[in-house]
C-alpha cells in the first residue's frame, strides 16, 4: 500500500492539482470570481502545448509555456465576455458553459484532437522523465507558481482585487479600474492553469477531453472551498485533503467504474458541507 | 419545403421540452433567487425512476412515479440545502449556485453509480412508436403526444401564474419579496410551492425525454445550463420568454446543424447567450434592473 | 468646479431627476437637501457615474464627464461616501486607507517591486483627524456602524480628491459623533477642501453649509444660505410639516 511509486504518484498528483487549486483561488477567493470553467483553460493549455510539440515540432518547453499563453489569452477573453457579472452570478454559469463548449471542441474536431481517443504518448521534459526526477519537477513548479501567487496576492495590485472582491463598487468609487483589475486576475489564472495543462499531460502521458470535463472542475472547487478562499497555504491543505480521501475508496471492494463516480459524491459532500457549516473551510480568510 | 417542415417538427420537440425546464428554472429563479441548477438532479431522477420502475409496474404507472421521483428530489434539496442557506450569515446568490450546482453533481455521481455509465433506454408503449406520415412528414405518434402534454404542461403553468391566487402570490413575491411579506405572504412556503411545481415540470420532461432519448447518465449537467441560458434569454420569471429563448436556441441549433456538423451545435446557443449577456441581460421578457 | 447642465433621469414611469442644472462653487461647503424622494441620492449617482442620465451632461472643472466610468471620475478627483457605509470588511484599517491613499497600486508589474508608498504617519494622521480611535491594525468589518462612517471618511480624504461628496454623513450617528462632524468639515474647508454633502438633518445643515440647495420631486427648487432657503415658504411646503 505504501510502495515508493504509489506515493510518487500521488505526491505529483498533488503537485499538479496544487497548482490547478492556486489558480482557481487567485480568481475566487482572491478576486471574487467564480471560474467553473477553470479546467477549460487547463484543456486549452493541455492541447496547445502538446499539439504545437506535435504538428508543428515546438520544442517542449517552449509549447508549455505557450499553452501558458494561450490559457492567459482565453483568461482576458473570458474576462470581457463577463464583464457584466458578479452581481447577477453570471460569471460562474458562463464559464462553466465556455468549459463544456471546449470539451464539445475537443470532442467534434477530431482531424486536429483526435476526439475522444485521446493523445497519447506525451512527452516529459529530457531528464526529467523518472517518476521521482518528475515528482521533483512538479514540486518546482509548483513552488515557483506559489512563490509568484504571493507576491501577487500581497502586493498592492493584491490589495485591488480584494477591493474589487469585496464591494466592486466601493472599488471603484476609489480609482480603482474593477474591469482591469478583472481582466489582468484572469489573465493570470488562466495562464496558471494552461501551464498546469501541459504539466497534466506530461504527467499522464495522456490526454483525452474527458480529463477537463466535471469530475475535475468538482475537485479543484472542493480545494479551494475545503481548503479556504482566499488563503494560499489552505489551497495546499485543501489539495492534500481533496486528492488522499477518495483513494481510501481503492481499498473498498467497489468496481473500478464506481470508485469514479465515488469520488465525486466525496467531493460534492465536502463541498456542501463547507456551505453549509464550514464557510472559511479549514484555513480560509474569507467566507464562502 | 418538405425539409422545411420536417425541420419544424423535428425543432418542435426539443423546444417543447427543454421551454418546460427553462420555464421552470426561470419562475423558481424568480421567486427564490437560487439559480436551480439541480434542476438537472430532478430531470434525472425523473428519467432514471422511469427505467427503474417501467419493467416492473408498467409505463404509465411508472412514468407518475418518475414525476413523484422528481418532486421528492426537488423538496429535498429546498429543504436541506436552499432553506438552509438563506439562513447563514454568509448566504449569497453565489453560494447558492455552487451549492446547487454540488446537488446536481452529487446525483448525477449516485445515479451514475446505480446505474453505470452505459445510456439506458426505454420501451415506450407500443402505439407510441407507431408513424404516421403526410405531407412528406414523419412523426410517430409517442412524438405528438410529446409535444401535446408538454405545452399543455406549459400552458397550465403559465395560466396558473397569471391567474390562479398562488400564482399571484408567487408573481408578488417574485417582484420584490419585502413587500410580499410585509403584506403576508409567506416567502417560505411560496418557495416550497414553487419546487414542487417546478420539479412536477422538470420531472414530466425528464420522463418524456427519456422516453424520446436515450438515458444519459451526464445529460443533467447539460440540461441545467441549457435551461440556465433560455432563462437569461428569455428574462427571468418569464414563461413565455423561456419559449421564444427555446424557440431561438434550439432553431439556431437545428438549423445550424443541418449546415455545420451537429456536434458543434452547442456552441450556437452558447454565443447566443453570450451575445445576449452583453447586450441585453435582462432577457427579452425581463425587467431592467439598475 | 463642478457644473450640471439639463440633466434628466427616470426609472420606469418616475422621473426622478428632471432637467436640474446647478454649480458647485469650489472651496465653499454645499449642502443638498430636499425631502425623500428628492431625486438627491439619484443625483449623487449621476455625478459619481454610477447611473448614466438619459439626458443633459455633467462637467467637472470643465471637463465633460457625462460618459466617464465611475473609476475614471473618480481618478479625476470626486471622492464620495455612501449612505449606507462601505467599507472593505475582509481587510484592515490599514488596508482600507492604503487603497484610498495608493492610487498607483492598479499598475500590477509596478506594485509587485515597489513597496507601499504612503507613510503610516499619513494615515495615522488622517484618521487622528477625522477621530477614529482605532489602531491601523483593526478588522474593518468590527468596526461600530459609527466607526464606520468615520472611516469611509478618512478613505475618502486619502484619496487624491477635489471635491469631497458626502451622502448623509450624520444619518442615524451619535450626537457626540455628530458633533465632531460639526467640527470637522469646517476644518476641512479651511484646509482648501470643497465638499459637497446630502442631509435631512437640519440643525447640521445650518451649522456647516455656506449654500444650500433644494430639490424637490426631482427638480432643484431654491438655492441660497441657509438662512434664506430655511424661511422660504416652498421648502416648507416641500417638507409638508417635517420639523426644520
Amino acid at each position: 500500500m505504501f510502495n515508493p511509486a504509489y506515493l510518487m504518484y500521488l505526491g505529483t498528483l498533488i503537485a499538479l492539482f496544487a497548482i490547478m487549486g492556486l489558480s482557481f483561488n487567485l480568481l475566487r477567493g482572491f478576486t471574487g470570481l467564480l471560474n467553473l470553467g477553470h479546467t477549460g483553460f487547463i484543456l486549452i493549455g493541455a492541447y496547445t502545448s502538446i499539439l504545437l510539440q506535435r504538428n508543428l515540432g515546438v520544442p517542449l518547453i517552449l509549447a508549455w509555456v505557450a499553452g501558458a499563453i494561450a490559457g492567459a489569452i482565453a483568461g482576458i477573453v473570458i474576462s470581457i465576455l463577463t464583464r457584466r457579472g458578479k452581481g447577477d452570478v453570471v460569471v460562474g454559469v458562463m464559464t462553466l458553459w465556455f468549459m463544456i463548449v471546449l470539451v464539445v471542441i475537443a470532442l467534434s474536431w477530431v482531424e486536429v484532437t483526435r476526439g475522444a481517443l485521446g493523445i497519447v504518448g506525451i512527452p516529459r521534459p529530457t531528464g526529467f522523465e523518472s517518476p521521482l526526477r518528475f515528482l521533483t519537477f512538479s514540486l518546482a513548479v509548483l513552488a515557483v507558481v506559489y512563490a509568484f501567487l504571493h507576491r501577487v496576492t500581497k502586493s498592492p495590485f493584491g490589495r485591488v482585487l480584494g477591493a474589487v472582491r469585496d464591494d466592486e463598487l466601493g472599488a471603484q468609487t476609489l480609482g480603482k479600474n474593477a474591469l482591469k483589475a478583472r481582466m489582468v486576475s484572469f489573465m493570470i489564472g488562466g495562464g496558471i492553469a494552461g501551464l498546469s495543462g501541459g504539466l497534466f499531460g506530461m504527467f499522464f502521458r495522456y490526454i483525452d477531453p474527458s480529463s477537463f470535463y466535471i469530475a475535475q472542475i468538482v475537485a479543484i472547487v472542493a480545494i479551494a472551498y475545503v481548503g479556504g478562499l482566499a488563503s494560499l497555504p489552505g489551497t495546499l491543505l485543501g489539495t492534500v485533503i481533496v486528492v488522499l480521501a477518495p483513494e481510501f475508496l481503492r481499498f473498498l471492494p467497489f468496481d473500478p467504474e464506481a470508485v469514479g463516480a465515488m469520488r465525486q459524491i466525496v467531493f460534492s459532500v465536502l463541498v456542501l458541507a463547507v456551505l453549509l457549516w464550514f464557510p472559511k473551510g479549514v484555513m480560509g480568510k474569507i467566507e464562502s | 419545403m418538405s425539409i422545411a417542415l420536417q425541420l419544424l417538427i423535428n425543432i418542435l420537440i426539443p423546444v417543447s421540452l427543454f421551454s418546460l425546464i427553462a420555464a421552470g428554472f426561470s419562475v423558481f429563479f424568480s421567486v427564490s433567487r437560487v439559480q436551480h441548477m439541480a434542476i438537472g438532479a430532478s430531470i434525472a431522477a425523473s428519467g432514471y425512476g422511469l427505467f427503474a420502475l417501467s419493467s416492473r409496474i408498467g409505463f404509465p404507472l411508472a412514468f407518475i412515479g418518475a414525476i413523484v421521483a422528481s418532486i421528492v428530489v426537488g423538496l429535498l434539496a429546498n429543504a436541506l440545502v436552499y432553506e438552509r442557506l438563506q439562513k447563514r450569515r454568509w448566504f449569497s446568490e453565489e453560494v447558492m449556485l455552487v451549492a446547487s450546482i454540488m446537488i446536481l453533481l452529487l446525483s448525477q455521481s449516485v445515479f451514475l453509480f446505480i446505474f453505470g455509465s452505459q445510456p439506458k433506454s426505454i420501451s415506450a408503449p407500443e402505439w407510441m412508436y407507431q408513424r404516421l406520415e403526410f405531407a412528406t412528414i414523419s412523426v410517430t405518434w409517442g412524438e405528438i403526444a410529446l409535444v401535446c402534454i408538454a405545452f399543455a404542461a406549459l400552458a397550465g403553468f403559465a395560466l396558473y401564474l397569471r391567474y390562479s391566487r398562488l400564482g399571484v402570490a408567487m408573481r408578488a413575491v417574485a417582484d420584490n419579496r419585502e413587500v410580499a411579506e410585509v403584506i403576508g405572504i409567506n416567502t417560505r412556503r411560496m418557495r416550497y410551492i414553487t419546487i414542487v411545481l417546478v420539479s412536477c415540470l422538470a420531472g414530466l420532461a425528464g420522463a418524456l425525454i427519456a422516453t424520446e432519448y436515450n438515458l444519459e447518465p451526464y445529460a443533467s449537467s447539460l440540461q441545467a445550463v441549457r435551461a440556465y441560458g433560455r432563462t437569461i434569454i428569455g428574462g427571468i420569471g418569464s414563461i413565455p420568454g423561456a419559449l421564444l429563448a427555446s424557440v431561438l436556441t434550439d432553431g439556431a441549433e437545428n438549423i445550424g446543424a443541418f449546415f455545420v456538423s451537429s456536434s458543434y451545435k452547442e456552441i450556437f446557443s452558447f454565443l447566443f447567450v453570450f451575445v445576449f449577456l452583453l447586450v441585453r441581460p435582462w432577457g427579452l421578457f425581463g425587467k431592467k434592473r439598475d | 468646479m463642478l457644473a450640471i447642465n439639463g440633466l434628466c433621469k427616470s426609472f420606469g414611469g418616475i422621473r426622478a431627476v428632471d432637467n436640474c442644472s446647478l454649480e458647485i462653487a469650489s472651496g465653499k461647503i454645499t449642502a443638498l437637501i430636499g425631502p425623500n424622494g428628492a431625486g438627491k441620492t439619484t443625483m449623487f449617482q449621476l455625478i459619481a457615474g454610477v447611473t448614466s442620465p438619459d439626458r443633459g451632461s455633467v462637467y467637472f472643472d470643465g471637463q465633460d464627464i457625462t460618459r466617464f466610468p465611475i473609476h475614471r471620475r473618480a481618478q479625476l478627483g470626486i471622492s464620495r461616501t455612501f449612505q449606507l457605509v462601505r467599507t472593505f470588511a475582509n481587510m484592515t484599517v490599514e488596508e482600507n486607507l492604503r487603497l484610498a491613499a495608493e492610487p498607483e497600486d492598479q499598475h500590477f508589474w509596478r506594485s509587485l517591486f515597489v513597496p507601499r508608498t504612503a507613510s503610516k504617519e499619513r494615515l495615522q494622521e488622517t484618521l487622528k483627524l477625522v477621530g477614529l480611535q482605532q489602531s491601523l491594525s483593526y478588522a474593518a468589518k468590527d468596526l461600530s456602524y459609527g466607526q464606520s462612517k468615520l472611516l469611509s471618511l478618512a478613505r475618502a480624504l486619502l484619496m487624491p480628491h477635489k471635491i469631497l461628496m458626502l451622502d448623509e454623513p450624520v444619518a442615524g450617528v451619535a450626537p457626540t459623533l455628530r458633533d465632531q462632524f460639526k467640527k470637522l468639515l469646517p476644518e476641512l474647508k479651511a484646509r482648501g477642501e470643497t465638499i459637497f454633502f446630502i442631509e435631512h438633518d437640519m440643525d447640521f445643515v445650518r451649522a456647516v453649509a455656506d449654500h444650500v440647495i433644494v430639490m424637490d420631486q426631482g427638480r432643484v427648487l431654491t438655492q441660497g444660505t441657509p438662512e434664506e432657503v430655511l424661511k422660504d415658504k416652498r421648502v416648507l411646503d416641500a417638507y409638508l410639516g417635517e420639523q426644520l
